[in-house]
């Protein structure tokens, strides 16, 4: 066990993004709009940023699916909130409004790419959003923007627009603290991982415990890009073929 | 001082699952909004009459409740109406209408579970710590060690000795997707049982040893 690693967890540039916004959000001005759209590709810490959200503020979160009905998401969402369903489609609305104004409790709708090409709905979520003025956090992947463009009357009402942060150097340093603890690892090798990551928060902290691993077995105290050498690291693609395997 | 709330019928909004006394406390509260004693509150809840005093008490002072009518000689107790609304879940106060955090850590270990998936026991932690909310080491152990013997968790990878010195890998565990039962996270109670408040009920019990086992 390392009963050292209590410490923070990296705040990686989008944590910190999302945050600020999410704050901003809900403590805003009464005639503001409250709601944001967190988009980007897969592996760029979507996640993390909104599991920080999350807690933080305690907010109901739903990871939507491809099947729902209207009926459905709204269903999730009382689920969520722990509450009975009342029944019709009208009613269960009316549940989720007063709970999320009486709260205060922001609503987290993951994958919301799924919700974003039905126009029945788009049009739900903005009576969500309409009937409690609570804040919303719409979580998808890069082409969400522009999928929710078509929804004139929706894309209106977006406060904020969050692009994901590609994965920095120094976010890394900071991953590095969690995935590969009490060993230092050297600039030049995080560099690397970064470049290899194309963005990704998750490639860095993969190929960071791929580092720590072998570090333990091979018994080294620091490493560097020289020290690491040749040894494979992920890279999101599928692996090469080795020209001398049989 | 803030206004009462306006004046119109609230939505019905019942919690599901297992309820505490404060919950079916606050719930008839909410759905009278006026006119609330404590009299009233125990014909319709059931409640012992000292934890439904307790109660309004701390939610007075907390500035849920306001008293529109004090006691009077003739018997009667105050009358409240509500002032702040909290949706929901009762308000979890303690004597002096202060809001207490205990148990918050359960609650974002159990929403952390259920939003990674897959998870060890120190990410759950450095997740929890992001949000300013200090969780220890044996506190995360003991509550997945539990939910894993309570059938919530499956082992992905069990834990590995790393070499002499090294100490050794977390177990790295997933939560079963028909296990997640709701937003309250289950309860490791003192008997050594784990009671899952959204499906009201005891989930797993520890085996009873007996002396000649």
């Amino acid at each position: 066990m390392h009963p050292t690693h209590t410490g923070r967890i990296a705040p990686i540039a989008n944590l910190d993004l999302v945050a600020v916004v999410m704050e901003k959000l809900v403590n805003r001005q009464d005639s503001l709009p409250g709601l944001a759209v967190y988009y980007g590709p897969s592996g760029w810490g979507k996640t993390t940023a909104t599991v920080a959200v999350a807690n933080r503020s305690r907010a109901y979160y739903v990871q939507l699916r491809s099947a729902w009905s209207r009926k459905t998401l709204l269903e999730k969402i009382l689920f969520e909130m722990g509450i009975k369903p009342g029944g019709t489609i009208p009613a269960l609305l009316d549940q989720i409004c007063e709970q999320l104004a009486a709260s205060r409790r922001p609503l987290i709708l993951d994958e919301f790419d799924y919700c974003a090409d039905k126009h029945g709905m788009i049009e739900l979520v903005r009576d969500i959003y309409e009937g409690s003025q609570s804040s919303l956090l719409l979580v998808g992947e890069e082409q969400l923007p522009h999928k929710l463009k078509r929804f004139e009357r929706f894309h209106g009402r977006v406060l904020s627009w969050l692009p994901a942060a590609a994965v920095s150097l120094a976010d890394s340093r900071q991953l590095a603290a969690i995935y590969c603890p009490d060993i230092p690892l050297a600039d030049d090798l995080l560099q690397h991982l970064v470049a290899l990551s194309h963005g990704s928060v998750r490639r860095v902290s993969v190929n960071l415990v791929n580092v720590y691993d072998t570090a333990l077995v091979e018994g080294m105290d620091s490493v560097d890009l020289a020290t690491w050498g040749q040894r494979p690291l992920y890279t999101g693609e599928a692996p090469r073929r080795h020209g001398s395997a049989a | 001082m803030k206004t009462p709330l306006p004046n119109r019928l609230p939505a019905q909004l019942e919690q599901r699952g297992g309820k505490s006394k404060r919950q079916r406390i606050w719930e008839i509260i909410r759905a009278r909004q006026h006119d609330i004693s404590a009299a009233d509150l125990a014909k319709d809840s059931k409640v012992d009459s000292a934890t439904i005093i307790s109660y309004l008490r701390a939610l007075e002072k907390g500035g849920y409740l306001h008293a529109h009518s004090p006691a009077s000689r003739n018997g009667t107790g105050k009358r409240y109406r509500l002032m702040r609304d909290n949706g929901v879940e009762a308000p979890r106060l303690n004597k002096s209408g202060q809001p207490v955090s205990q148990g918050s850590g359960n609650e974002t270990l159990w929403r952390t579970m259920r939003i990674l998936g897959q998870f060890n026991s120190r990410e759950l932690i450095q997740h929890a710590a992001s949000a300013g909310i200090h969780i220890a080491d044996d506190s995360a152990n003991i509550y997945l060690r539990t939910l894993y013997r309570a059938g919530y968790l499956q082992l992905l990878e069990a834990s590995r000795p790393l070499g002499v010195g090294k100490g050794k890998t977390l177990n790295r565990y997933r939560l079963l997707p028909g296990k997640y039962s709701g937003p309250r996270p289950p309860m490791i109670q003192r008997s050594k049982c784990v009671y899952d408040p959204n499906l009201a009920r005891v989930v797993w019990q520890e085996d009873i040893r007996h002396d000649d086992d």
